[in-house]
């Protein structure tokens, strides 16, 4: 009897949210179509969720008890990913401590506003995963937060992974006016360097005392300590740069001198110039908010995709970005429609807002694809979502419905720049 | 440049001389969608000179005729700006007339957007990224999208006065507003009176017809419907304060920069009011909010509901070349498709950017749609005008050919993705 | 009128130094007469200041002073047309119609010198200002102690066109004051008016500078109304005056450029200003963009762009000497090496649009100015 009762309870406990009644441990979505940013794309497939992670995708069979939501019409894809996102807290002004250049130890973390409206229009805009980084003031803002826009009432139910990644920004912002390093670039180059010099040897102390602690304990810097995770290759670094020239230096200095995890992020301004060696390295570039470039670095009247140029350059590690609140959040899937409007292949762009920034952010063992085993972060679309005209009618975060147009449609959109 | 590019530029160039033979251009086998009396698949439109001269299944061909090939595109009336900021004139004070500059590259951009006309204001300088547009030195006009020649460029002067003083104005500001109207309309009586006695042979011996000089005049050709005013009324309160007036004095009128529209659709309604709707104007009602407030995306759809004509704008009304596509007049029939998102269906909102707006710019007899004997102002269309991979493929103004995508550098390089 | 002014004036009109009285006779010379044609060895007599003869197989008169200039290159002085030598820097005090820039010129300008020995020989000055500026005036330097000579003193109007309603207003009603004026006692029209019936007439030439092609197009707009008088008008135009090549050309327009390049739009694409011009059945002449000795020296080397670019040599050539001489009025007396004309000269080191060619002798009214006296 009891362990009937044990059994009835635990099985009470675990039901997910989705109906009131019988509790089924797995939920099926049928959809139209089923976009997996994995191998294949599926007509008239089949997404079977359980305790929150991905249980199968496919044309595979619904097991009986389970709870079906029946998306005919309906595009199904994982839940949207943006590297580049300011507005999860408190407002621009928390998110640039512009007294230093190097600030490794500050964080976006205690600026998350869990709460905040931005999140909820990003949410029902179908993005369900954003690297909340500081700002470009400074040469490293610090790191930033990788987190769910929905799903949680408090940061830590959030927080996905936390550090996201260092936040770096290298050139055309962080220039200062005088009284610290960082005028030009030579000051903000000579800056970043030491700082990676002074962290690699602290990571190198390091693990050296961890695999044979004897002498004295070396000192614990709480300014290094994250960066040490750089070099464990735990988290990447995320790179604000620009042109051409920016480009090459972020790849010179953060991939072939210190051999660390990076994304090339932006890289507007005639930086699609450098692609070719990005793809050299075989580096994620992060495109936005700028789709395109004309005006200021390309000299023959041509108006150029910018991802449609790196793709052309043999970058495949390609995402884009908001950079929000330049372009609001929840139009990251129209930055997808605008790339490819400018030339970039329809299927390169749905990856570049799921898989490739999964990927680039180290994360992709847990989201931006639907397959077997991944967190269950799936949107759902009233048709193709490049379409500017279709538009989510749920998110699903960790397998539970974080988004309900069916609950009432979350009506505003848009704003930015 | 295109020969017939070219021969475009050129002729309305040259100085008229003698009397031209009527040049014929024909648009053949396209879907012409009129936006006024329906769609003709695989139809044919033909301008002579600078109108539009015939519509049909099949038209029989004046000799000499240049024919264009149509088929498989979408052949529309060109797109109207509501609003445009820096677009084809030079920042001067005074009229619009004077301040035109046919070779502005804006209007050569605005063109690769299928823009044809468009509602400009003089400036007084100053606003910015984050600072909203400081209210307009003068009435606005509507200017048309001919480079290469100030013949044709002005479609109206003044179009429309600003009663922004209504909404933002201190009390004494607003109390001219008021005050100006009332003896507009006194003036106004004045005239019909006149008039009255006049056509009843009643008139005092030299008795002249009274006229209004200085600012009054424009306010009572408002009232006489020649003109229309813009009133900028966002929230509740300013919609309320912008209806009372208009009812009061039932004058044309736009609302501007409206993001609580939706919120009274029916009293908007039965003012008989227009707006201008930015369906990506974004506004988070406050938290405490007893009533909706905030933006919505499906403020159009709700207007539309009730009977509320409107134009659509973008997010930046400029022609931008900044980097970040899709948020200015560059794609301005691509906020159609964000209305649609928010549930508007697709006849308005074609017509918002079109007919509506034309309405809106008081210049509907002349643009806006296609029939015959308006202004060939024509754009032709690779795909659905509210398809996000959409581009325009040819742009006329005035029956000229001043757009091709296949010869212009600035998309020839993007193929057609169908 | 200052005091060095009437000066200046007075000795120019004084009698004509010794010099004059000799014949001098260039010899072996290459001459580009630019008027009739080139001459690939010849002879050039020079007496009274004027050219007296030019021609391959021209007699020596006897008594002539002889100068075998082999291996040089002869070529008309340059008639500069939009110049501010001797002009003060600043806003003017007052502008109109009856404003004189000569009033304003200090003769005795450190400036005038150098400009003579760099080939100009004869220049039209700008009154400054914006709108109706005032009426300019056409000189011929001379290099020396002695200040220039004043060809002609009311040469020409000067308009320098705004963008607006209120410069085009005060331009239209301006007009349409002298329009009234049309058939009245010239004593009676006041001093403002009267320049401005005079260019209605045809009688005096107006400069008209526009920053914009746009600012040409409204131009024409206000000028169109006066259809039924005769104004003459030559246009400063800018460097993209190309857009609008069409109309200068139905118009037959009499244009004066700076000799440069234009870039199309968003790109490197040179697109050559004058050729377009001149294509389109447009006049040409060339004006230097700067008075100073670097600027003038240039002109030659930026010719020699544009005729690399795409500009007939024989255009290029004309455009710095007969076309704004024929522009001014004054292509009777300058412009070009012929018969009859004053003999103002460059000779230089070789083909005057070779980049190694170098200037060796001007000669102003048959006066050496270069190298010296």
């Amino acid at each position: 009897m009891r362990i009937l009762a044990t059994l009835l309870l635990v099985g009470a406990l675990l039901s997910p949210l989705f109906s009131q009644q019988a509790p089924s441990r797995v939920v099926a979505i049928r959809a139209g179509k089923i976009f997996t940013a994995a191998e294949k794309t599926y007509d008239n497939g089949v997404i079977l969720i359980e305790d929150g992670k991905i249980k199968a995708v496919g044309d595979v069979e619904i097991p009986a008890g389970a709870e079906v939501l029946e998306f005919p019409t309906a595009w199904a894809t994982p839940g949207l990913v943006d590297l580049h996102c300011h507005i999860a807290g408190t407002g621009l002004r928390d998110i640039n401590e512009m007294v230093h250049p190097i600030n490794p130890e500050l964080s976006t973390r205690p600026t998350i506003d869990p709460d905040s409206d931005y999140l909820k229009d990003a949410l029902a805009g179908g993005v369900t995963t954003v690297l909340y980084i500081p700002g470009s003031g400074t040469n490293i803002s610090g790191f930033g937060t990788l987190m769910h826009t929905g799903g949680g009432r408090t940061i830590d139910e959030l927080i996905v992974r936390f550090p996201g990644a260092m936040k770096v920004a290298q050139a055309w912002n962080p220039e200062r006016m005088g009284g610290d390093l960082g005028m030009s670039r030579m000051g903000m180059w000579w800056a970043l360097r030491e700082v990676l010099e002074e962290a690699r040897a602290y990571h190198e102390t390091w693990t050296a005392y961890e695999k044979e602690p004897k002498g004295t304990r070396p000192a614990k810097r709480e300014d290094l300590e994250l960066m040490r995770g750089l070099f464990q290759r735990k988290w990447p670094v995320i790179i604000h740069t620009a042109d051409a020239r920016d480009v090459m230096a972020t790849v010179r200095i953060f991939h072939d001198e210190f051999k660390l995890p990076c994304i090339v992020s932006h890289g507007e301004f005639g930086g699609y110039k450098a692609a070719a060696e990005i793809a050299k390295r075989n580096l994620p570039a992060n495109i936005g908010p700028r789709t395109y470039d004309w005006t200021l670095m390309v000299q023959d009247g041509h108006c150029y995709g910018i991802a449609a140029k790196y793709l052309e350059a043999g970058v495949k590690k390609l995402s884009i970005n908001t950079d929000s609140p330049v372009v609001p959040e929840e139009e990251l899937i129209v930055q997808a429609a605008m790339s490819v409007r400018l030339g970039l292949p329809e299927e390169v762009a749905l990856r570049a807002v799921t898989i490739e920034p999964a990927r680039a952010a180290l994360i992709d063992q847990r989201l931006g694809s639907l397959e077997p085993g991944k967190d269950a972060d799936i949107v759902i679309w009233t048709g193709n979502p490049l379409d500017v005209r279709n538009r989510p009618l749920m998110s699903i975060i960790g397998g539970k419905i974080a988004y309900d147009e069916r609950k009432g449609r979350r009506v505003t959109f848009g704003g930015g720049w | 440049m295109s020969a017939l590019l070219i021969l475009s530029v050129l002729l309305a160039q040259a100085a008229p001389k003698e009397e031209k033979k009527p040049v014929y251009t024909a648009l053949v086998g396209g879907d012409v969608h009129t936006v006024t009396q329906g769609v003709l698949k695989g139809g044919t439109i033909v301008f002579k000179d600078d109108k539009i001269f015939k519509i049909g299944p099949a038209v029989d061909l004046p000799e000499g005729t240049v024919k264009i090939s149509a088929a498989g595109k979408r052949v529309l009336p060109g797109f109207i700006a509501a609003l445009a900021r820096n677009l084809g004139t030079s920042p001067a004070p005074g009229k619009i007339a004077d301040a035109l500059d046919p070779f502005s590259e804006s209007i050569k951009l605005a063109l690769a957007g299928g823009i044809t006309s468009a509602y400009v204001e003089p400036s007084s300088g100053g606003g910015g990224v984050f600072g909203g547009a400081p209210p307009p030195a003068g009435p606005g006009a509507v200017i048309k999208m001919s480079y290469g020649t100030l013949d044709g460029m002005l479609l109206a002067e003044p179009s429309g006065i600003s009663l922004a003083a209504w909404i933002s104005g201190s009390p004494s500001e607003r109390y001219e507003v008021r005050e100006t109207l009332t003896k507009a309309r006194a003036a106004l009586e004045k005239e019909h009176d006149y008039e009255k006695r006049r056509t009843e042979n009643k008139l005092k011996p030299d008795e002249k017809p009274p006229r209004a000089g200085g600012p009054l005049e424009n306010y009572v050709k408002l009232l006489k419907g020649e003109l229309i005013a813009r009133i900028p009324a966002a929230h509740a309160e300013d919609l309320r304060r912008a209806l009372d007036l208009i009812n009061e004095f039932r004058f044309k009128a736009v609302l501007t920069d409206v993001v609580e529209g939706w919120t009274m659709a029916e009293e908007i309604g039965r003012a008989r009011a227009y707006c201008l709707v930015e369906p990506r104007g974004k506004e988070h009602a406050p938290r405490n909010s007893a009533h909706p407030a905030g933006s919505s995306i499906e403020q159009a759809a709700i207007l539309r509901k009730s009977g509320v004509k409107f134009a659509l704008l973008p997010p930046n009304a400029t022609v931008g070349t900044g980097g970040t596509a899709g948020r200015d007049l560059l794609t301005l029939f691509l906020e159609g498709a964000f209305a649609i998102r928010g549930g508007l269906d697709e006849v308005t909102a074609l017509e918002s950017i079109t007919i509506t707006a034309a309405e809106i710019c008081g210049v509907e007899s002349r643009v806006g749609s296609l029939e015959e004997g308006k202004d060939a102002d024509v754009v032709v269309l690779d795909g659905d005008p509210f398809d996000y991979r959409t581009f325009v493929d040819l742009t006329f103004v005035n029956g000229r050919l001043l757009y091709e995508k296949s010869k212009s550098p600035y998309y020839s390089h993007l193929k057609s993705p169908r | 009128m200052s005091a060095a002014l009437l000066l200046v004036l007075a000795l120019s009109q004084a009698a004509p130094a010794a010099d004059d009285d000799e014949c001098v006779v260039l010899t072996n010379v290459c001459i580009l007469t630019v008027g009739k044609g080139d001459i690939e060895t010849g002879t050039i007599v020079i007496h009274g200041g004027k050219i007296v003869a030019v021609g391959a197989d021209v007699p020596v008169p006897a008594g002539a002073r002889v100068l075998d200039r082999k291996g040089m290159t002869a070529f008309p002085g340059l008639v500069h047309a939009l110049s501010r030598l001797g002009m003060p820097e600043g806003p003017p005090d007052a502008t109109g119609a009856s404003q004189l820039a000569l009033d304003d010129l200090n003769p005795l300008s450190d400036a005038l010198g150098p400009a003579a020995r760099c080939g100009v020989t004869t220049f039209a000055i700008q009154p400054s200002g914006v709108g109706i500026a005032g009426r300019g005036a056409i000189l011929k330097s001379s290099g020396g102690a002695r200040g220039p000579q004043v060809v002609e003193k009311s040469a020409f109007l000067r308009i320098v066109l705004q963008t607006g309603t209120a410069p085009k207003d005060a331009l239209r009603q301006a007009l349409e004051g002298a329009r009234k004026a049309f058939d009245a006692d010239r004593k009676k029209v006041d001093e403002k008016t009267l320049p401005l019936l005079l260019f209605l007439k045809g009688e005096l030439p107006a400069i008209v500078e526009a920053g914009t092609p746009a600012e040409l197009l409204h131009f024409w707009q206000v000028l169109d109304a006066f259809s039924d008088c005769s104004p003459r008008v030559v246009i400063a135009a800018p460097l993209d005056a190309y857009k609008v090549a069409g109309a200068l050309g139905s118009r037959k327009s009499r244009v004066i450029l700076r000799p440069y390049l234009a870039l199309a739009p968003f790109t490197r694409e040179r697109i050559n200003n004058a050729a377009e011009l001149e294509r389109a059945g447009a006049q040409v002449a060339f004006a230097p963009i700067s008075d100073s000795p670097e600027g003038l020296q240039g002109i030659f080397f930026r010719m020699g762009e544009l005729v690399k670019y795409g500009l007939s040599r024989e255009t290029a050539l004309r455009g710095l000497t007969l076309s704004p001489a024929e522009m001014l009025g004054i292509d009777k007396r300058v412009g070009s090496i012929e018969a009859g004309k004053d003999a103002d000269l460059i000779l230089f080191s070789g083909d005057p649009l070779s980049p190694q060619a170098r200037i060796r002798e001007v000669y102003i009214d048959g006066r050496p100015v270069l190298p010296g006296e």
